[in-house]
């Protein structure tokens, strides 16, 4: 059985309640067994409560604490910063070592797992050339050259010319922005050139 | 002549007049110092976070807007504070294993050099009990019990229900009796 009358006993024992409601609330607790009940286990520890008696700090303390104020203002720094900076400290290290270590862990996997054919793609240009290889296409005078940018994949747009190999950045493209067509292309394009390596 | 009210005091301090500031310290350093106090359990640790919550006020008080009543900011940011250094206490309690009761059960014996050692151990048992309360029924019970704030006031502070209040206190008052039937 619940009660909710029961959360105003406080206040009625400490003669919180005005006069009309300290008589409402009288007349039910001599009915209600559960108020009956709380009424009595409140007063218990409220006058156990009164008579606690603490002691208040010095006249000093309240002389100096204007001064320690204005002292801590100008230092402009909290004790327990300077206190426990060196714990603050090293619990941020581990916490972003951690969390690193975590981040690394679970991209690597969701990379490998999500995207198989850009991680082979990847494994591959590695393997064939790590400063990257240009997709040399006979017919047409634009052409691109990919390299691997740390863990990704960068292409850009070249421009060959008759001896040199002048590269205009027009654009960069991860391998994310590349339709499966070209993800199949590049990946027989790199295994052709790592055939060719051997 | 007539006391000041705190919001000419704000204004003055706003305007750039320092003392003003001293005398809402003046005026409200005892009711910080009670609340962290008692949510606290010691005198050094009171005494820290008062002077942070007083430092904190210096800093903001430029940017308080009266929406609300200073007092209702002042102790909101008390027992704010408090809970915060609470936790902080915890935390490296947690690190400090050499120390195997936190601090806020620890007995000042130089706080009541008068009292009699009965008087002494029941203050403590006391202050155990209410440090053993959750946050939530702790601020409540403190604010209402020994600030005497209205439900109302409370509310506005705690941003809860007067009847969610209601029911705190009263779970507070059954937690501290229980917690004294069980050491006494």
């Amino acid at each position: 059985m619940k009660c909710n009358k029961k959360f105003l006993l406080p206040d009625f024992i400490q003669g919180k309640l005005s006069q009309i409601e300290s008589t409402i609330l009288r007349e039910h607790i001599d009915k209600c067994k559960i108020c009956t009940y709380e009424y009595k286990n409140l007063k218990s520890i409220l006058n156990k409560l009164e008579n606690e008696n603490q002691k208040e700090p010095d006249e000093t303390y309240w002389i100096n604490l204007l001064p320690n104020i204005y002292q801590k203002i100008s230092s402009k720094k909290f004790n327990y910063y300077q206190k426990y900076f060196p714990q603050i400290v090293g619990s941020a290290v581990i916490l972003i070592f951690i969390a690193l270590l975590i981040v690394k862990l679970f991209n690597y996997n969701w990379y490998n797992e999500e995207f198989p054919k850009n991680a082979e793609i990847l494994t591959l240009l590695d393997s064939v050339d790590q400063d990257g290889i240009f997709l040399y296409n006979e017919n047409n005078i634009s052409d691109k050259y990919a390299y691997n940018n740390s863990d990704d994949f960068v292409l850009k747009s070249i421009i060959l010319t008759s001896n040199n190999v002048e590269e205009l950045y027009k654009e960069n493209i991860t391998i994310h922005e590349l339709k499966d067509e070209e993800l199949n292309y590049l990946l027989s394009y790199l295994n052709e050139e790592k055939k060719y390596k051997r | 002549m007539q006391e000041k009210s705190d919001f000419e005091l704000i204004s003055e301090f706003k305007n750039g007049n320092q003392e003003a500031f001293n005398l809402l310290v003046r005026k409200y350093q005892k009711k910080v110092y009670w609340i962290a106090r008692k949510m606290l359990g010691n005198h050094d640790d009171a005494d820290d976070v008062v002077q942070d919550v007083f430092v904190k006020i210096f800093k903001s008080l430029k940017d308080f807007r009266n929406e609300s009543s200073f007092y209702t900011w002042v102790y909101r940011i008390t027992v704010n504070f408090s809970i915060s250094f609470l936790r902080r206490k915890k935390m490296f309690d947690l690190i400090k294993f050499d120390e195997a009761f936190p601090a806020t059960l620890k007995v000042n014996t130089n706080d009541n050099p008068i009292l009699s050692i009965e008087n002494q151990e029941m203050n403590t048992i006391i202050e155990q009990a209410i440090a053993q309360l959750p946050n939530k029924q702790k601020k409540v019970f403190i604010l209402r019990y020994y600030n005497e704030l209205p439900y109302e006031e409370i509310s506005k502070i705690l941003k809860t229900s007067v009847g969610g209040l209601k029911a705190n206190y009263f779970h507070a008052l059954k937690n501290i009796k229980k917690y004294l039937d069980k050491e006494l």
